[in-house]
């Protein structure tokens, strides 16, 4: 009998989850330009710009093998925690919001970078990076990719007018 | 880049870096924690309080006198100085700039329909406004501070000519207590606050003694809009027609002014009397609005007087005398009649349209409908489709519906027609009695609901839309029982009155599958409101309990991608991705 309960709770939360309510809407076909791409390539080039800088930075300190591997699966929390603190504080100026959830992020990934490097396997005779340093890592690869944002996004522009 | 590189070389010298940095980081969190606190009510901010007041329409009275008593129990001394932060909010280039491309890349709109909702500096603004309207007069505190705002300087963008009209509306939901601060305004710098100054004074100015002095010096304004909104603002005291008529009959010599003060004076009747010399003198020698204004006013003002001036002004065609005709129809419409029967002859097609505006106003009599028949046949469409609905109406009045169809099967005592205007609140669906009802009458009412379905309204065959698509509805509750009626319905598909096609088509839905050839049928019909309801029911309505049968429209689908209406080709590209995204690719369709 617990069985079937379990089941039919996930039924329910599956008929929440897939309930195609949204398919009665009334569409009208607008000929909008796709921003897909320009988003996937902005996304992609900020993050590889700000791994770039983070292995740069750490080239001298202890890391574990596949480093950039792990920088760039670091981006699974990271990216959409930065959107979470985005949406969180919405409610203030956008240039206010987007510093402090970057504030944030710089922390969090800074924090994640030093643990990596601390309790990953590794056979290096380097020295170990500190939390602080890690931070101060971090920050200096999110100041890149923030700065390079606008300057990709106009660079796209460009190419893709002039394509 | 060089630089922090040397500084990772050498661990043992960032001692200095790191305090910094450990100092960012307790600032960071301290900043959050600050920026983050806010007065609240009930476990909600007051800045979310204050979004519902701004989403919440003003029809849901009982949400937003929620948000508001909210505002009012966080109270004025919690609330205020967010308030004020929110109404002194000014965008800076990166939030606009994060708002533009948010926007453009469709992540972030000013709705909340996105995924992030963000604020320029404007939505703060009026955030701050409806905190201003909920808390009114325990807002005072705050008025002397909002005065000060206006003595900024307000940029020419669109979204800054707005922040003095927040502020305003935050200086009038403060009232009385504002009064000062508003009287201040009177002075200010920017004309358009002057101006809002003007007309708020009168609404927290108790004697229109005192009011009528305090905005007098503005009549040396070097602004016109502000003198001609001052001479509007005097012109509405008629309780002091003492001290407002002088003042009018002295504004009349500003050139600038004179047509309001000449229309204002209007509103004083008799009293403005004074002023008739040189009214009549303005008629003679102004300019045309001005002459326009005075002698509408000394029609209003003495209108047997006045009744010369005016056949003179109409017999020399003065441009401007329309005007002053409407206003000659308003209190001597027996003597305005015979000149407004004679502009319905006129050549002139746009004299011929006033005259009718005029004569449309007239109680009915034997002269008006004749003259209104004459209109219906007007070379110009405009004077005859009115006229044609002017007649309708006065049939209609002469010939209730409930009179109309009198061999109605009934049930219950109550005839079909009664049964059919038996809705459930808010004009929705049959009620239940109803429904059950129309049931019952089953196949007797089919002839009586053609009948309604094919209803047109004398003289003019005017389709009247509700008895047409009550039929139908009746049809679609009769269900299957209304199967006898389709050979007469798919007759009348092919009727040249659209509504009867449409409300045909419309009729078979409640017959199951029988319903689908009348809608691939409706997707050929020559009119273009029918071809789009029929593309609608076959995706959306009965169309979707019969999807294989649908298959059978789709070639005609294909061929309203090519419709020369532009409406009927957007709804079948919608309509045919939707119901076979295979052939919509194959037809170009993404």
């Amino acid at each position: 009998m617990k069985t079937k309960n379990y089941f039919r709770r996930l039924g329910f939360f599956a008929a929440i989850l897939f309930c195609s309510f949204s398919a009665q809407a009334d569409p009208i076909a607008l000929p909008e330009k796709s921003v897909t791409p320009q988003i996937t390539f902005l996304i992609c080039f900020s993050i590889l710009l700000e791994t770039a800088c983070i292995l740069f930075l750490l080239r001298r300190f202890r890391k574990p093998r596949f480093f950039i591997l792990w920088l760039l699966g670091l981006h699974l929390i990271t990216y959409p925690a930065f959107l979470g603190f985005l949406w969180q504080f919405q409610d203030m100026r956008p240039a206010f919001a987007a510093a402090l959830g970057e504030g944030l992020i710089v922390i969090i990934e800074g924090t994640l970078i030093y643990l990596i490097c601390r309790y990953v396997q590794m056979k290096q005779n380097l020295p170990r990076a500190s939390l602080i340093r890690c931070w101060l890592i971090s920050l200096a690869g999110n100041a890149c990719s923030l700065i390079a944002f606008p300057l990709l996004t106009n660079l796209y522009d460009f190419i893709s007018r002039n394509a | 880049m060089k630089l922090i590189a040397r500084f990772f070389r050498r661990p043992n010298q960032a001692v200095k870096p790191r305090f910094i940095f450990i100092l960012f980081v307790v600032a960071m969190f301290g900043v959050l924690a600050i920026c983050t606190r806010e007065p609240r009510y009930h476990g909600r901010t007051l800045t979310s309080w204050l979004q519902q007041c701004w989403d919440t329409p003003l029809m849901e009275t009982q949400r937003l006198a929620e948000a508001q008593n909210a505002v009012r129990a966080i109270g004025a001394n919690k609330a205020l100085p967010k308030l004020l932060k929110l109404v002194e909010a000014k965008d800076d280039p990166v939030s606009l700039w994060m708002i533009d491309t948010g926007e453009k890349f469709r992540i972030s709109d000013e709705f909340g329909d996105r995924f992030l909702r963000w604020h320029s500096a404007l939505d703060f603004q009026w955030l701050g406004e409806r905190g201003f309207e909920a808390l009114g007069t325990n807002a005072a505190p705050a008025a002397d501070v909002l005065g000060k705002l206006f003595d900024e300087k307000f940029p020419d963008g669109e979204d800054e000519r707005l922040h003095p009209l927040v502020i305003e509306r935050c200086l009038e939901s403060i009232g009385k207590p504002a009064e000062p601060v508003i009287c201040q305004a009177l002075t200010n710098s920017n004309p358009v606050i002057r101006q809002w100054a003007i007309d708020q004074l009168a609404s927290v100015t108790d004697d229109v003694v005192v009011y009528i002095a305090r905005i007098k010096p503005s009549l040396k304004d070097p602004s016109d809009t502000v003198r001609r909104t001052t001479v509007d603002a005097i012109g509405i005291q008629t309780s002091a027609p003492e001290l407002a008529v002088p003042i009018l009959v002295e504004a009349l010599k500003d050139s600038s002014v004179s047509v309001n003060a000449a229309n204002a004076l209007a509103n004083f009747g008799t009293n403005a009397l004074v002023a008739f010399p040189i009214l009549t003198n303005l008629v003679e020698n102004g300019n045309d609005g001005t002459a326009g204004a005075a002698l509408k006013t000394l029609i209003i003002i003495a209108p047997d007087r006045a009744f010369p001036i005016f056949t003179n002004c109409l017999a020399q065609a003065k441009p401007w005398i329309d005007a002053t005709l409407q206003a000659l129809t308003d209190v001597r419409p027996d003597k305005v009649l015979p000149i407004v029967l004679a502009r319905l002859q006129s050549p002139d097609v746009a004299m011929r349209r006033k005259a009718f505006g005029l004569l449309r106003h007239y109680p009915e009599t034997s002269q008006i409908d004749s003259a209104m028949q004459t209109a219906a046949a007007d070379s110009d469409s405009g004077v005859a489709l009115g006229a044609k609905g002017f007649l309708t109406e006065q049939y209609e009045t002469n010939h209730p519906d409930k009179f109309l169809f009198p061999d109605e099967p009934s049930y219950n005592g109550k005839r079909l027609g009664e049964w059919l205007e038996t809705r459930i609140e808010g004009g929705g669906d049959f009620t239940p009695a109803a429904k059950r009802a129309i049931h019952q009458m089953g196949t007797n009412a089919i002839p009586a609901l053609l009948k309604r379905l094919t209803y047109q309204r004398p003289p003019y065959c005017f389709s009247p839309f509700q008895i047409n698509i009550n039929a139908a509805t009746a049809f679609i509750a009769l269900g299957e029982q209304a199967e006898p009626a389709l050979p007469e319905l798919w007759m009348l598909m092919d009727n040249t009155n659209k509504e009867i096609a449409l409300t045909a088509m419309i009729a078979t839905c409640g017959t199951g599958s029988n319903a689908m050839p009348f809608l691939i049928k409706g997707l050929t019909n020559p009119f273009p409101d029918v071809r789009n309801e029929a593309a609608n029911l076959l995706t959306e309505g009965i169309g979707d309990k019969f999807p294989e049968q649908r298959k059978r429209a789709i070639p005609f689908f294909v061929k309203l991608l090519n419709d020369s209406d532009d409406d009927v080709r957007l709804n079948a590209t919608n309509q045919l991705k939707e119901i076979d995204p295979a052939t919509a690719v194959k037809f170009g369709i993404k």
